[in-house]
């Protein structure tokens, strides 16, 4: 058998993409990427960072995001208190640190601050506390599902949960939108459903009733 | 040429190589089939309960014909609430778009609602009145056909039916498994409209707008009230957006102040200022809630909500929320809330929110009440210390309003606010403050 050096080259090339796709099928198809949702709310977030800085464990801003250098501040802190080193803001850390976890009522605000976030990003502030009031609408709608998580999930309810941008991390103003949304504010008066008609690819969605546009959402009935 | 070492090693890479794709693939396909085995088992568990809440549904329906006494009313009445509570969480969790299923949702909501509103008269006349059993009748053969349409649906799945097989994964619209549902919903579809006082029921959905007047304004004449409104505020523009035709109807602008923009909707019925949605980042002031208060209060007062006063506070990081309450003659009226929001760094007035004064705000005429402060207040809990009590009208989940005594208590560190009918003696409805870093909650 004989070889010139193109063959080989050629080979080398063949083995060099065999390999990576065999990493890549790895990464992305057996879980050996780890999503982490910290749980913790930025407002806690806050106030850890608050709490840490005045006892001298953390030097950074106060972000609000629970990042590595937090994370170090809190694992220093749980060294120095006896409890177990792990940078996660479990019960005993919670109680050393002198904050109080999210009660049930948080959760709602978290997901509502997320669903926000991902669906309506980009778009200006009364159409994020718009899409938030969609949300509660259809919980309070007989068409739909009873609870907030149960409106959020539902298949193919929407886009940014179908292909999991729910998950990034929610911004301020997300946050604000979502309390607004909970403690009543309603810009569409009753809304449930918005589109955005440059996107929107069910033909059903365009039969319903139009109450109004905000940004680049139109909001139906 | 290459020498043969080389090719050796080239082809043992190879072979290295493509033995390993292939076991990532194998693993891949692994990890596939075990993620699409628990996803589809938990699709058969929801249409499993589904079907199941369903087929009691029919049966405690048809029990509830037949019971005539008030223990097993009551029991039955309770089985039915839980079962559509149940058999609409488990349709949320099916692969099918809603709009392919809201008929059944709301079948199932309405029933479970009606149930509800029957257990209350229930608890209180301790049996069912002949025409509510006549509409039970009605409802027991929707749900019969609803039961016999799922039920043949399910007994026409293969035993190696697979949901997920049969559905479209990009495109929720187009799914074989939905449409074996269609007759499920066509079954929904033929109910009559239910009256009555309870969850999702019509009074509650298409709630009566009660507080506008019934003059409708033009688009120029609500720029005119919106300039006035905001004369004292430092207003620098206004901008027509656009109108809203939801529950309310609205002229919608966007003001601009020296210190935010703020989205206000305008009833096109009397130029009401229905709602006002802003947001503001960070300042150097630092108001106290007592500070909030009084802007709010004179906010609302600068924009037609005249005689409102602070009835709870809650501060959520920068942003104070005030609930504002007509007083008269000392009772507080709770029905017609409007609700500001203030940015207790910037003082900026970021928000309000008028649409429960709008449903509710008529002039009432109020029965003397029965009992005595001191008398309702021996039907507190002897466990809560009373701290405030205050004459109110509180708007009673689905049966109107009711003219109520208010006890601020503490327990604990709990606070409490107990509610005891004026009338009857009844107590209609308790609450309790949660505190978060969110603020504090009233639940």
């Amino acid at each position: 058998m004989k070889f010139n050096n193109k063959v080989l080259k050629s080979c080398v090339i063949i083995n060099i993409l065999i390999i990576l796709t065999t990493i890549l099928v790895l990464i992305f198809n057996c879980g050996v990427t780890t999503k982490k949702v910290s749980g913790i709310t930025q407002s806690e977030t806050i106030q850890i960072q608050t709490n840490l800085k005045n006892w001298g464990y953390y030097s950074g801003e106060i972000t609000g995001s629970y990042d590595w250098a937090t994370k170090q501040a809190v694992i220093k802190f749980q060294q120095s208190n006896g409890l177990n080193p792990t940078g996660a803001i479990d019960g005993a850390t919670a109680q050393a640190l002198g904050i109080y976890m999210s009660t049930q009522a948080n959760y709602d605000l978290y997901l509502l601050a997320k669903i926000i976030h991902a669906e309506a990003r980009g778009e200006p502030y009364v159409g994020k506390v718009a899409v938030g009031a969609v949300i509660l609408n259809r919980v309070n709608s007989p068409d739909f599902p009873n609870t907030i998580y149960g409106v959020i999930y539902q298949p193919w309810a929407f886009t940014a949960v179908h292909d999991g941008q729910i998950d990034l991390e929610p911004d301020p103003e997300s946050y604000q939108a979502a309390q607004d949304a909970l403690s009543g504010w309603d810009p569409t008066y009753g809304c449930i459903y918005y589109y955005n008609p440059s996107v929107a690819t069910s033909s059903w969605i365009f039969n319903r009733k139009v109450v109004t546009t905000i940004g680049n959402h139109v909001f139906a009935i | 040429m290459v020498n043969k070492k080389t090719v050796w090693a080239v082809l043992v890479t190879m072979i290295i190589a493509i033995v390993a794709l292939f076991t990532a693939m194998v693993i891949f396909l692994v990890y596939y089939k075990t993620y699409s085995t628990q996803l589809e088992n938990l699709y058969e568990r929801s249409l499993y309960e589904l079907t199941s809440n369903i087929n009691d549904i029919e049966v405690d329906m048809s029990k509830l014909i037949a019971t005539n006494s008030a223990d097993s009313q009551r029991e039955v009445l309770n089985n039915i609430y839980n079962n559509c509570s149940l058999a609409n969480n488990n349709l949320s969790c099916l692969p099918i778009q809603n709009n392919k299923v809201d008929k059944v949702n709301k079948f199932i909501n309405n029933l479970g609602g009606y149930a509800y509103s029957l257990l209350t008269h229930v608890n209180t006349n301790n049996k069912l009145t002949e025409e509510q059993l006549k509409q039970v009748e009605e409802l027991y053969s929707t749900s019969q056909i609803m039961s016999y349409e799922i039920n043949t649906y399910f007994n026409s799945l293969k035993f190696d039916y697979s949901i997920i097989k049969d559905i479209d994964i990009s495109n929720g619209d187009n799914s074989n498994f939905m449409g074996g549902l269609e007759n499920v919903q066509s079954s929904a579809s033929k109910v009559p409209t239910l009256i009555y006082d309870g969850p999702f029921s019509e009074s509650v959905v298409n709630k009566e707008i009660k507080g506008l007047p019934a003059e409708e304004i033009s688009k120029e004449t609500a720029l005119n009230k919106i300039k006035e409104y905001f004369k004292n505020y430092n207003l620098q523009d206004v901008k027509y957006l656009s109108d809203t035709n939801g529950k309310f109807e609205t002229y919608d602008f966007m003001v601009e102040l020296d210190n935010s923009n703020l989205y206000v909707q305008l009833s096109k019925l009397g130029g009401v200022v229905v709602n006002i949605t802003g947001y503001n980042s960070t300042g150097t002031k630092n108001l106290t809630i007592q500070e909030c208060e009084t802007l709010a209060h004179n906010f609302a007062s600068d924009i037609g909500f005249s005689d409102m006063y602070s009835v709870w506070s809650a501060q959520t990081g920068d942003i104070v929320y005030i609930n504002l309450a007509p007083i008269v003659n000392g009772i507080i009226y709770y029905p017609d809330l409007v609700k500001v929001k203030i940015n207790a760094k910037t003082s900026a007035i970021i928000g309000l929110d008028s649409a429960n004064y709008c449903y509710n705000h008529v002039k009432r005429t109020l029965s003397t009440p029965s009992l005595s402060f001191d008398d309702a207040q021996k039907l507190v809990s002897p466990l809560l210390n009373v701290e405030e009590r205050n004459l109110t009208v509180i708007s009673n989940d689905y049966v109107g309003e009711t003219l109520a005594y208010e006890f601020i208590c503490s327990w604990n560190d709990y606070v409490y606010y107990v509610y005891i009918d004026a009338m009857t003696g009844e107590e209609c409805n308790i609450m309790r403050v949660i505190k978060t870093y969110n603020g504090d909650l009233i639940m």
